[in-house]
């Protein structure tokens, strides 16, 4: 009986123009969305290999120079891409395009592309992902908000209780027919978008990112499930086809529109970042003054300047057989690298504290949550980026301090000048990178997860609880 | 007062009202019968402006509808069958509402004067109209045709749905506005009330008045003899 | 008499007060602009906090190497090893020296908070500063990505939906509920009727706004600033944003003169919000993006380094040249090797890569500017975008607007280094003269010609947008 329901369900919507014309208008939008990001992952692929290697380049071709100086010169690294980027790009528009690594300095993303293009960027759905996830859901709603209330409302319900059709397997039917219809639609779109994927780099399709495209299409299969079932729980609850449609309208603007502003806006307000000069005045104060009963710079340098002239048994710095300004640099840093380590923790205590916010606005609706375990699935949310980083930096670090040691060797006294061949740059090793395994991404992105699968369930529990009480009145 | 002039209406081809003519004088209480299909509730809208007649004219106090919509409808109460009020207003603000629209504006003892006037229990008058009954609805549908102070009156099967106290009670106010010179237009099937409250009585079939006579011509048994005739033939 | 229009929206008030829905929304509409106006009271006045802290800091640090100055050459105190106040090489190279150049947050700034927290507004300027680097960020990614909830925003995207659940049925229900021919059998036209509800709507939701913007506006401003055109330039957008409001009134009149019942106008005017507010700038930004695509980084970052290299490989004929264009500034006294490298290959490579490097910045600007107007040319396909580029224009908060202030800085930096490099190339030491004499940065102003200028096409595209819809509802009539 429930598959009878259920097919004469899927012929309704099979024959609703409307639903036809809404379906393949988001389709039309997201294949236009998702082949556009496809192009724009291909060209980057190859621009970021050829921007690669034409930086190690200028890095191997810099002349004969002072170690610290092309430490200064520095390197310029891209983060890499899983081909899952072009169907979710995630954070990209507002991380910085290149990481640069700079003596002194921690390794940091710049130029980002909303900078260049401005707040007009952030106007429309960026990605196909969003598309996906908003229009589909909005896909849901239209296709599934009448489908108990209206039939309240034409009377045909009273007619079905009245021939005795038990009200939960007729319930159960319409559901099934309604996600039978859903998943047509949804199975073809999923395996397009594989097969992009696929198309995109041939050699990149390893089979971690297929497990990470499983998990994905777990994750969205979930949360269409907790819309349909959210959809018909309100069709059961309402007393009118229009009702509901006002009712499944506003949730989904408060979540999947209002949502996402909200929460950078109490994030910024409870989770505040602080401003850039006062960051630099703390990592000052610290180099200067230290930290936690730790003694500043100067009474290190008066030490290193101590020892050193001890180890040596010499009376001057001039006399030391080594470079003493190496020595002097390989300190600085290993100095203002602990000081930056701590201040970047605060920094990141901060950051998930606003990612906390974040998820909390999915007390207004699943998007939020959905977009944050989607880009974490497709590696580009903030803990990818934060995991490149960190490579980098000790990639960075490795090379500062093979400078400084250069120094060390090369000079003698407290004389700075000096000037090295390029064979040296050329030994300085290339930044291998491999980016994180679909488990920690999924560790990563859990939380997300959870707060979508509690959606599910209480949309779930509402449908049920509808379906109980059912009434043609 | 109330008159139709020729008055013919198409509707995709089938004629709803065929050169109809009608006259309802001041103090005249004119009943409508009719199977539905005949054309009552199409004449009826012709004379309220909401219809454009494709021929012929309907005329309020000598005014003709299309071209003076507004000075019309100021003549003119209507009850329509089924009285449907806002309601998220109470009966007093409903009648308030529609008599301020009709340019009346009543202190808050009138319009409970008119409420009662028209039947409606004092226990009833602030609650919301969600909350009314189908004959409590109908009953304030009457006290806005009363406030209106109209000298026209067009009414949409009125006593449908009322009990026959109720009915009783709508009679004898029938029978005050026409003392007050009010023309009454009542389209109705309810062949009693018919005979007892109109002056005259008109059967129309397929658009066209079949028969025009006055209510004391004939006897109950006998109108529903001419009625039934008329529409066997 | 008839009932006059002050009557009929008195009755239509008291309708939407019985009838609960009309307040809900009214109210969710005021914690909406709020939030808005937490937002931007807030962002503003953190702006006015970070600059005056530059200013403040610059400004101290400033007195204090000029009262060491006066100490010192009084003999009663004697210069620490890297803190010489007469040293040139000491005090204006390096960071601490650098002077905070400031765009001025306009005062609508705390209508589009958004922006603001991308480029900041302050760019500090020494001797050697790069000023065309971008400007470091340790904000959230995630935080920028989906942008702040100001006017901008609410206005823009959320304000149509407000006035579409408040309209969307206003026929449509008396069909519905059956009271229409009740209603239409009264001697008022149904238009009047229509319009003094459309009154009403519209005085539930712009007059919140508007009192919420003025006090926004109002705790915004710098403290010294005067209130007065501020307020006045609030009117204007005040009127962009009755504009706006009424083009979606319009709409929603429209829908309902076709007799369609309340779920079919409220699924159309939906389909209307969502491709005015997601769709259709969607689409613009991915042409946009497709035919005047942002400047790119990569190319100019290796372009950068190849200027680099190359002006450092001929470091040594870089320093000639300009020692033989200005002969004035060549040292006169023996040099230690970090005053020989500072004063002889860095300085001097640092003028020559300004100079390199002006044609890839006139690009990148160039680049900009044209996504600026591709921008504004396809701001007539969708209210909601001409309306959001308005604000920004006005607001201040474009790239373009950005641009100014890297302008100024580099404009600065020629002062900068025109007061001290004599005295650093001879490295003569540093006077009372140079520290009394030395130029003031002065704050980038975004006048309100320049502003409204830019936002002129945007306005247009806007009101032309309403007149349009609202003749083309008056032209029908009213009866259903």
């Amino acid at each position: 009986m429930i598959w009878t329901i259920a097919r004469h369900e899927i012929r309704h919507l099979r024959r609703d123009g409307r639903l036809r014309a809404a379906g393949w208008l988001g389709l039309g939008l997201l294949a236009g969305l998702v082949l556009l990001g496809w192009q724009t992952w291909r060209r980057d692929l190859r621009e970021r290999a050829s921007f690669e290697t034409a930086a190690r380049e200028q890095w191997d071709h810099q002349g004969e120079k002072h170690p610290h100086r092309a430490a200064h010169f520095g390197f310029y690294l891209t983060k890499p891409e899983l081909p899952l980027a072009l169907v979710d790009s995630g954070l990209k528009p507002a991380t910085g395009q290149v990481l640069w690594l700079e003596a002194h300095e921690r390794s940091a993303f710049t130029y980002s592309p909303v900078e260049d293009a401005g707040a007009a960027a952030i106007l429309g759905l960026t990605n196909g992902a969003e598309v996906l996830q908003l229009l589909g859901a909005l896909l849901i709603v239209l296709t599934a908000y009448g489908s108990i209330a209206r039939e309240r409302e034409d009377g045909t319900l009273r007619l079905l209780l009245a021939q005795g059709v038990p009200p939960l397997r007729w319930f159960a039917g319409k559901c099934l027919g309604l996600a039978f219809a859903l998943t047509a639609l949804a199975t073809p779109v999923a395996l397009g978008l594989l097969a992009l994927c696929i198309a995109a780099q041939p050699g990149g399709f390893t089979s971690d990112v297929a497990w990470r495209a499983l998990t994905l299409g777990a994750g969205h299969a979930l949360y269409f499930a907790a819309w349909l079932a959210g959809a018909v729980a309100v069709s059961a609850w309402s007393r009118s086809a229009r009702g509901a449609l006002a009712t499944l309208l506003a949730l989904w603007v408060a979540g999947g529109v209002l949502a996402p502003r909200l929460a950078s806006t109490l994030a910024s307000s409870f989770a505040p970042v602080p401003t850039l000069a006062e960051f630099r005045a703390a990592q000052g104060k610290d180099f200067n003054q230290g930290f936690d009963g730790e003694p500043g710079w100067d009474a290190r340098l008066a030490a290193l300047e101590k020892s050193t002239l001890a180890k040596y048994g010499v009376e001057k710095l001039d006399d030391v057989p080594v470079g003493f300004s190496g020595l002097r640099l390989q300190m600085m840093d290993a100095w203002s690298e602990r000081i930056s380590d701590r201040q970047q923790q605060h920094l990141e205590e901060i950051y998930t504290a606003q990612t906390r916010w974040h998820l909390a606005t999915a007390a207004l609706g699943p998007f939020v949550a959905m977009r944050a375990f989607s880009q974490g699935l497709a590696g580009m949310d903030w803990p990818h980026y934060r995991h490149f980083a960190e490579a980098a930096e000790v990639y960075r670090r490795s090379v500062v301090a093979s400078m400084d040691q250069l120094l060390e060797r090369k000079l003698v006294g407290d004389k700075w000048e000096v000037s090295v061949s390029h064979e040296v740059w050329s030994r300085v090793p290339p930044f291998t990178y491999a980016m994180p395994h679909a488990t920690w991404a999924l560790r990563e992105a859990a939380l997300p997860l959870a707060l979508v699968t509690a959606w599910l369930v209480l949309a779930l529990t509402l449908a049920w609880a509808g379906a109980r009480r059912l009434s043609p009145l | 007062m109330l008159t139709t002039e020729n008055l013919t209406k198409r509707f995709a081809g089938n004629v709803a009202v065929d050169n109809l003519s009608l006259t309802v004088a001041p103090g005249e209480l004119f009943a409508l019968l009719g199977p539905n299909g005949a054309g009552k509730t199409t004449t009826i809208n012709c004379l309220l402006g909401f219809i454009p007649p494709d021929s012929g004219r309907a005329l309020i106090d000598g005014l003709d509808v299309v071209t003076q919509p507004l000075e019309t409808k100021r003549r003119l109460a209507y009850i329509p069958e089924q009285v449907n009020l806002y309601g998220y207003f109470s009966g007093v603000e409903n009648l308030a509402y529609f008599s301020e629209l009709a340019g009346h504006h009543y202190a808050n003892a009138e319009l409970r004067r008119f409420l009662a006037e028209s039947g409606l229990q004092k226990e009833a008058h602030d609650r919301r109209v969600s909350g009314y009954s189908k004959g409590m609805r109908q009953k304030v549908g009457i006290a806005i045709a009363l406030a209106k102070q109209a000298k026209a009156l067009l009414l949409d099967e009125p006593t449908s749905g009322l009990d026959p106290s109720a009915s009783h009670e709508f009679s004898q106010l029938l029978r005050q506005l026409r003392e007050r010179g009010v023309a009454i237009l009542m389209a109705t099937h309810d062949l009693f009330r018919a005979k007892e409250d109109a002056t005259r009585v008109g059967i129309m079939r397929h658009g066209k008045l079949a028969h025009t006579l006055t209510a004391a011509e004939l006897s109950h048994t006998g109108l529903e003899k001419l009625y039934l005739e008329t529409m066997r033939a | 008499m008839t009932p006059n229009f002050f009557r009929l929206a008195h009755w239509e008030w008291r309708r939407l007060v019985a009838e609960r829905t009309g307040l809900v929304l009214a109210a969710v509409w005021c914690v909406l602009l709020a939030f808005a106006a937490h937002q931007g009271i807030t962002q503003t006045r953190a702006r006015h906090a970070e600059i005056a802290a530059a200013r403040t800091a610059n400004a101290s640090s400033w007195t204090t190497k000029r009262a060491l100055l006066i100490e010192i050459e009084a003999g009663r105190a004697q210069p620490e090893t890297y803190g010489d106040p007469r040293s040139p090489t000491h005090s204006i190279m390096g960071g601490r020296a650098d002077n905070p150049i400031v765009l001025e947050p306009a005062p609508l700034s705390a209508l589009a908070a958004g922006p603001g927290d991308l480029a900041p507004s302050i760019r500090p300027v020494g001797m050697i500063t790069k000023v065309f680097l971008p400007a470091q960020s340790i904000d959230n990614p995630a935080n920028r990505l989906a942008g702040p909830l100001d006017f901008n925003f609410v206005v823009a995207a959320l304000l149509p939906l407000f006035v579409l659940a408040l309209g969307f049925d206003v026929l449509a229900r008396e069909r519905e509920a059956r009271t229409m021919p009740l209603l239409a059998s009264q001697p008022v036209a149904l238009g009047r009727i229509v319009a003094a509800r459309f009154a009403v709507h519209f005085i539930l939701l712009w007059l919140p706004l508007a009192v919420a913007a003025v006090f926004t506006i109002a705790v915004s401003q710098a403290p010294a600033a005067p209130l007065a055109p501020a307020l006045g330039e609030l009117a204007v957008w005040l009127a962009l944003a009755a504009a706006y409001l009424v083009f979606w009134q319009a709409l929603t009149a429209w829908a309902n003169f076709h007799a369609w019942p309340a779920a079919t106008n409220a699924l159309i005017l939906s389909g209307a919000w969502l491709a005015a507010v997601l769709l259709i700038p969607t689409l613009v930004q991915t042409l946009v993006q497709t035919v005047a695509p942002p400047p790119d980084r990569r190319a100019f970052v290796l372009e950068t380094r190849a200027i680099e290299t190359d002006l450092f490989t001929r470091a040594d004929a870089i320093r000639d040249a300009y020692y033989a264009e200005n002969p004035a500034r060549r040292p006169t006294i023996a040099l230690n090797e970090y005053d020989t490298y500072f004063v002889g290959n860095l300085y001097p490579r640092a003028l020559a890569a300004d100079a390199a490097l002006a044609p890839t910045l006139h690009r990148l600007a160039t680049a900009r500017a044209a996504q600026a107007t591709w921008w504004h040319r396809l701001a007539w396909l969708s209210p909601t975008l001409a309306l959001r580029l308005a604000t920004e224009q006005l607001a201040g908060a474009t790239p373009a607007q950005q641009g100014r202030l890297i302008d100024h800085a580099r404009a600065f930096q020629q002062l900068w280094r025109a007061h001290f490099d004599l005295k650093l190339f001879s490295m003569r030491p540093l006077t009372l003269a140079d520290y009394d004499g030395k130029p003031e940065p002065t704050p980038v102003h975004l006048t309100l010609t320049e502003r409204a200028a830019a936002a002129f096409p945007a306005i247009v595209a806007l009101f032309a947008a309403s007149f349009l819809a609202i003749s083309t509802v008056c032209r029908r009539s009213f009866f259903s």
